[in-house]
């Protein structure tokens, strides 16, 4: 059988890993049994590296070295409002990088962003090759619709740097419709709302004959229960504030305390219509006395707070059906994704809007691995029926005269797809056309994103308005983009894939696979060594042990039996150490532990020790 | 002065439908009705008079002139061609796939695919999909799911492709264009009742180049597929341009004449540009005439020039511009200022109007010489 694909949910909050078993797509619990993994990492005092619930377990310990929300992060510029604020809030710290992306700073050693993703990747791959039995390579890795190319270009380099081949990036409301309707034979239009930790996104899509197509997306990738948590933290912080004359803020380990307390009553709001929020030796007062946060939430405070927060999820359906031009009576399923929508208030305000009870039977923290999953068995050609037919969710252009931007692709245009435009000089004897690669739906350039730059050089002399220089933009199905001009003249090429904002360049990217790959290398070769010096010193033991069981143990079937396993076992060991391999030396530990337990259990009934 | 009447899709009644005389119809099929609106344009009367020249009814005679500039036949300033299928088609027959390639696909599939390829250049969008004209929204939609499980490039994912992966990127291209063009209700319509008619075959090739993307080579236009691909023989061959001026000679010609213009040999530069305007009286060509005209102060002629640039496309603001500068130059000032305003109506995104204005206005307020 070839190599599985895995399906990889890499959330701001929560991850997830699924592969599709026996024809059914299925979530994997990683060690501890957990179906989702926090996306956290961090690194402990001894300099190990931890991820997951060891790490979350810790965060409030080690806050300054504890790195959640990663994803809010990833492909972003350091100088942008978004960054700011989280620099604002986060207990860890964040400094600008080399290419003026975002690095998080670690016991002294900057870390980029993708190389954190990364290392949730890893464990994810990690959980699924444990529950496997065999190496995973392939991955098709799930981000918010509304993610830009950057974005998508920096977690294609995290799956690389943490050892996985991202056959594909898909969108994660585009693979919770694939789950919902796979093995379904459904024909309807879908409506799917994911408000997850981070981010919020909303697609609708065509569903027929095992085809999924995108009609439309869109969303807001800075935007999730991240946000309704600062809003419960603003409010205890305040309450605290004018109880007690603190500001809390200034406090790491007291934020992350509030942190946690805040998203853990708003989760048990969802059930409950009142929760008691309590912190004892929360901080101290002016005389050094303890003080104690006490409060009570209840369900429609915390719905109050965040009342416009829930709006402008429905603002943004809104705006996404009228451009679309599709009418709300038009959808027949609501799909609701995200832990998020579990609150009670989004629940209602979706149902409300969209005139429908929302679709009952889907895990919205686990869906979207599932349909990863799904289109990872579809690419390989295991399964055989589907087909994903999705969309670029912005508008992509070039920069023209009087800092315009020129749209190339539209937005909503189904991937993958390739365009062109015939562009001309502005100046007398232009020797070079410099191409900006702009993104997003404005007319003006400077209102768009800038997604990266590059020169056309060797043009020929000639008045301005007179060189033809075409502009070919091409998408990939991941909807990650390259851009190309050339002179008509000449045939002289010039390309770009865009990759600038993902902020690291090759060479970092092949220096960081490299030291990920040494770091396991590392960690395997150090458990090797343990082993067999677990089997060497058991060999002793048993060697210095054996006559004398032997003579104790008598000379029944039984005994001899038992003999025999004792001297298989350490025939084993003795093999194992000579060039067998991780398993074989485990096998022959455990089978000398057995032997080593029954030699001490004679000794001591005999008396003989 | 009032505001011209809009027309939908195409814009001003004032703009003038020019026939491209250097397209050869003889591979498109055009109704009675197509030719008597064909013959109606010049290059001189804009289109609401040619609407009422014909005397059909205007929406019919609006079909009719809509098809023309679909195919190719006429140029209407800044209104392209419809169909992007039919652009992007002309392009397909310069791809060849070689047929010894290296790749993972199997011959039915390699057949499938070439076959569909060559059918991209003939036969009606529907046919592209795979349905009869009279087919609803659904049914459409159906029959584009159905061809994109057979074209996708992800249905081939992970495999060797070679020159099969431009290919299915391609028609993939093609189908999608086809579904979205005709999702729009009123558009379809239309289609369909020229395909009902016949009317409905592409461009010939020479016509309309859109450089063929992705693909690295240079499109031979107008060469059919070799005699090993499976193009339907029953569509008839678009023969070849008929043999004017050849194309290289002009552009070799102008690009001396750019040259000379550049090194400030003005008067060899202008000489050559007027050769240039006499064998291709390009919009592009003549304006950089007048321009270079006036650079040596041949006013006269830089003002024929560059009214004769203004009447190829009203809606060039950088006509009137260079037209205002001619007037300007003249001490007319006046008149550069209305074409200047004009220039601004046609495209206020035009970055270099305001300062011109703002001179030519402080040129009459210091009072310079009026010369009626
Ligand atoms: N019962 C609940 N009630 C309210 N909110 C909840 C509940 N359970 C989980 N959440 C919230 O859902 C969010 C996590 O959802 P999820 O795991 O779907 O996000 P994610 O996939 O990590 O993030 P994203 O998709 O935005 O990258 C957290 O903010 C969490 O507080
Ligand atoms: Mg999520």
């Amino acid at each position: 059988m070839s190599q599985p694909v895995i399906g990889i949910d890499l959330g701001t909050t929560n991850s997830c890993v699924a592969v599709l078993e026996d024809g059914a797509p299925v979530v994997i619990p990683n060690r501890g049994g957990y179906r989702t993994t926090p996306s956290m990492v961090a690194l402990a005092d001894n300099g190990r590296r931890l991820v997951g619930h060891i790490a979350k377990r810790q965060a409030i310990t080690n806050a300054e070295n504890t790195v959640y929300a990663a994803k809010r992060l990833i492909g972003r510029k350091f100088d942008s409002p978004v960054v700011r604020s989280v620099i604002e809030t986060a207990p860890y710290r964040v400094v600008e990088g080399p290419g003026g992306d975002v690095r998080i700073d670690l016991r002294g050693t900057a870390h980029s962003i993708p190389e954190i993703s990364a290392f949730i990747l890893a464990e994810m791959k990690v959980v699924a090759e444990e529950h496997l039995g065999c190496p995973v390579t392939k991955a098709v890795v799930t981000v918010p619709a509304y993610f830009n190319d950057g974005q998508r270009q920096a977690t294609k380099d995290a799956g690389r740097i943490a050892g996985l081949d991202v056959i594909r990036i898909i969108n994660e409301p585009t693979a919770a419709a694939l789950a919902y309707g796979f093995g379904r034979d459904l024909e309807r239009r879908v409506a799917v709302f994911d408000l997850g930790g981070g981010t919020f996104d909303i697609s609708v899509l065509a569903i027929g004959g095992s085809v999924y197509e995108v009609i439309a997306t869109s969303g807001d990738s800075y935007l999730g229960g991240e946000d309704f948590d600062r809003r419960v933290i603003d409010w205890l912080v305040a309450g605290f504030q004018e109880e007690h004359g603190i500001d809390l803020r200034a406090d790491k380990m007291a934020l992350q305390r509030l942190k946690d307390v805040a998203e853990r009553a708003r989760c048990e709001l969802s059930g409950v219509k009142e929760t008691e929020i309590n912190l004892p030796f929360l901080t101290s007062g002016p005389d050094r006395e303890a003080l104690h946060l006490q409060r009570t939430l209840t369900r429609s405070v915390l719905e109050a707070m965040t009342a416009d927060l829930i709006e402008r999820t429905i603002t943004i359906c809104e705006r996404t059906l009228a451009e679309a031009e599709i009418g709300r009576e038009e959808i027949h399923d609501v799909v609701l994704v995200g832990g998020m929508t579990r609150m009670p208030k989004i629940q209602e305000r979706v149902a409300a809007y969209f005139e429908l009870e929302p679709c009952k039977g889907v895990h919205p923290e686990e869906v979207v691995a599932m349909g990863a999953a799904v289109q990872g068995a579809a690419l390989a050609g295991e399964e055989r029926h589907v087909l994903l037919l999705d969309v670029t969710p912005h508008s992509l252009g070039v920069m023209i005269m009087g800092g315009l931007c020129h749209r190339i692709v539209d937005q909503n245009t189904t991937l993958p797809t390739s365009r062109s435009h015939v562009f001309t000089t502005i100046k007398d004897n232009q020797k070079t056309v410099k191409v900006l690669v702009l993104q997003g739906e404005s007319d003006r350039g400077d209102e768009n994103e800038l997604l990266g730059e590059f020169s056309l050089g060797g043009i020929r002399q000639a008045p301005k308005g007179e060189v033809e220089i075409e502009v070919t933009f091409s998408l990939s199905a991941d909807g990650i983009l390259s851009v190309t001009a050339r002179d008509l003249e000449t045939g002289r090429e010039q390309s770009l894939t865009v990759s600038a904002t993902s902020g690291l360049s090759e060479d970092e990217i092949l220096r960081m696979i490299a030291a990920h790959q040494d770091g396991g290398l590392a960690g395997q070769e150090e458990a090797d060594y343990a082993r067999r010096q677990a089997v060497r010193r058991m060999l002793t033991e048993v060697g210095a042990l054996f006559t004398k069981v032997d003579e104790a143990i008598g000379d029944s079937n039984h005994a001899r039996e038992a003999m025999d396993r004792a001297r298989d076992g350490c025939e084993r060991g003795r093999t194992a150490l000579e060039g067998g391999d991780a398993k074989a030396l485990g096998e022959a530990s455990d089978a000398l532990e057995r032997t080593l337990g029954m030699f001490r259990g004679v000794l001591a009934r005999t008396g003989t020790v | 002065m009032p505001e011209p009447r809009s027309i939908p899709g195409i814009g001003s009644v004032s703009l003038i439908p020019t026939p491209r005389l250097d397209v050869d119809l003889t591979g498109v099929a055009l109704g009675p009705e197509d030719y008597f609106v064909l013959t109606r344009c010049d290059g001189k009367t804009p289109i609401g008079i040619v609407l009422q020249l014909t005397g059909l009814p205007e929406a019919r005679a609006l079909a009719c002139l809509v098809h023309l500039i679909d195919v190719g036949a006429v140029h209407v300033p800044g209104v392209k061609p419809r169909s992007r299928v039919a652009q992007r088609v002309a392009a397909a027959p310069a791809f060849r796939v070689s047929m010894m390639e290296d790749c993972d696909l199997v011959p039915e599939e390699c057949e499938r695919i070439e076959a569909k390829l060559a059918s991209l250049s003939s036969g009606s969008m529907f046919e592209l999909l795979g349905v009869p004209p009279e087919t609803g929204t659904r049914d459409r939609q159906r029959a584009f799911w159905a061809q994109s499980k057979l074209f996708h490039p992800d249905r081939f994912h992970g495999r060797q492709l070679g020159s099969y992966g431009a290919a299915l990127a391609q028609i993939f291209d093609a189908l999608r264009e086809a579904y979205e063009f005709l999702d729009d209700d009123d558009r379809c319509a239309d289609y369909r009742r020229r395909v009902r008619d016949g009317r409905y075959v592409e461009p010939p090739l020479h016509s309309a180049p859109i450089p063929a993307v992705s693909l690295n080579m240079s499109p031979a236009r107008g060469e059919r597929f070799g005699a090993e691909s499976s193009a339907p023989r029953d569509r008839p061959t678009a023969p070849r341009p008929r043999p004017t001026v050849p194309p290289a000679r002009v552009a070799e010609l102008f690009e001396r004449a750019c040259h000379h213009e550049v090194t400030g040999e003005l008067k060899l530069a202008v000489d050559e540009y007027l050769q240039v305007v006499r064998l291709d009286p390009k919009l592009r060509f003549v304006r950089r005439a007048a321009v270079a005209a006036l650079k040596v102060g041949e006013l006269a002629l830089a003002e024929e020039l560059s009214r004769r640039a203004v009447a190829i496309d009203l809606e060039d603001s950088n006509s009137r511009r260079v037209l205002a500068r001619v007037l300007h130059e003249r001490g007319r000032n006046s008149e550069a200022l209305a074409e200047l305003e004009e220039a601004r109506r046609v495209d206020p995104a035009n970055p270099f109007l305001d300062g011109e204005v703002l001179k030519i206005r402080s040129a009459i307020a210091v009072g310079g010489p009026e010369t009626p």
